[in-house]
């Protein structure tokens, strides 16, 4: 599967795109992420207490918005393109 | 047209998308701008020189000195005035042809719905997502087109929504009633010019019935590498705005 990066997690993780074999669900692909590229993913992508995505970052799946979607326990297959997104809400 | 206006607007009159027919097009329509910032400003100036012929704007805000790096419809002389007024005057004096009404006050939903169907099409140009959602709200009630953007340091997003033919922002952004963490907004003037220009261009495409060139898709903008990506996005089943139209 394939994950997109955009804005600061272009920043945060020096690529735009990160190739991996599809684990079973959003919640596992967010633990390879911070393994992956460590506490500067952690800090844009989870909130402080770790439980949910961060309030200034969101998550597509296939354009779907995780919110539409499961959560943390959607499930993810080989095909799958999950954006990582900052809101930039700023004008 | 007279010879003065038709001077005007000769280098985009010559164009095949535009030409006389295109530039009457421009000249009859309306667009409503919400938010007179770092977005507004480019928006504001690009679709008063395109010859769009009537512009609303709403900003409740006064110039401040740390707007200057990005808002380029004021000077320092303003400092402390009404931002909507103050464009809209600079507006006029760019453009004297150039209707434009202002309003210094916080849209609410019942202004927004009252406003709105007064216009062909919506820009938001606003710095939060409150305004964003209730402006969502209220153009695909209402089934108006709008065009939104956002920035923040060198990163930003434009989109082109189209009420029954794309998702909406909530679709987009999964846009919640969740208090979020009051932040200062950073950003440059290039930022907020780039992406403020591409608003103005989807405006003009659309009101000139060209194809919308981000039908369903975010376009996101990443200045540090300057690189444009696109993604499409789906409707979700379930969304309160654009499901239940
Ligand atoms: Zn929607």
């Amino acid at each position: 599967m394939t994950v997109k990066f955009f804005s600061q997690f272009i920043d945060a993780t020096g690529c735009r795109e990160f190739e991996l074999i599809a684990p079973e669900s959003i919640e596992k692909l967010i633990e390879i992420l911070i393994t992956q590229f460590g506490e500067p993913m952690r800090q844009v992508l989870l909130s402080p207490a770790g439980d949910t995505i961060h309030e200034d970052a969101f998550l597509l799946v296939n354009g779907r918005h995780l919110r539409a979607l499961n959560g943390f326990a959607t499930q993810l297959v080989e095909s799958d393109i999950v954006s990582v997104l900052q809101i930039t809400e700023a004008g | 047209m007279t010879t003065l206006k038709t001077d005007v607007y000769a280098r985009q009159i010559c164009m095949p998308e535009i030409g006389e027919a295109g530039q009457a097009i421009l000249a009859r329509s309306s667009v409503l701008v919400i938010g007179a910032g770092g977005l507004g400003s480019p928006v504001l100036f690009n679709l008063a020189g395109a010859g769009v012929g009537r512009i609303a704007i709403i900003d409740r805000d006064v110039v401040a000195a740390s707007n200057l790096n990005r808002q380029f419809l004021y000077t320092m002389a303003d400092i402390g005035k009404c931002k909507a007024a103050v464009a809209a005057e600079r507006l006029k004096a760019y453009h004297p042809d150039l209707q434009v009404e202002w309003f210094a006050e916080v849209l609410t939903m019942d202004r927004a719905r009252a406003l709105i169907p007064a216009f062909d099409l919506v820009v938001c140009a606003v710095d939060n997502l409150k305004t964003r959602r209730l402006v969502n709200q209220v153009c695909f009630e209402l089934h108006k087109r709008l065009i939104d953007g956002g920035i923040l340091g060198f990163s930003g997003y434009a989109v082109a929504l189209e009420p029954g033919k794309t998702p909406c922002l909530d679709c987009l952004f999964g846009l919640s009633d969740t208090p979020r963490t009051p932040k200062v907004a950073n950003s440059i003037g290039a930022t907020a010019s780039v992406i403020g220009s591409i608003e103005a261009t989807l405006v003009i495409l659309l009101l000139l019935g060209l194809p919308n060139p981000l039908a369903g898709e975010i376009l996101e903008y990443h200045g540090r590498t300057l690189t444009f990506d696109r993604i499409r996005v789906e409707q979700s089943a379930h969304c309160p705005i654009c499901q239940s139209e």
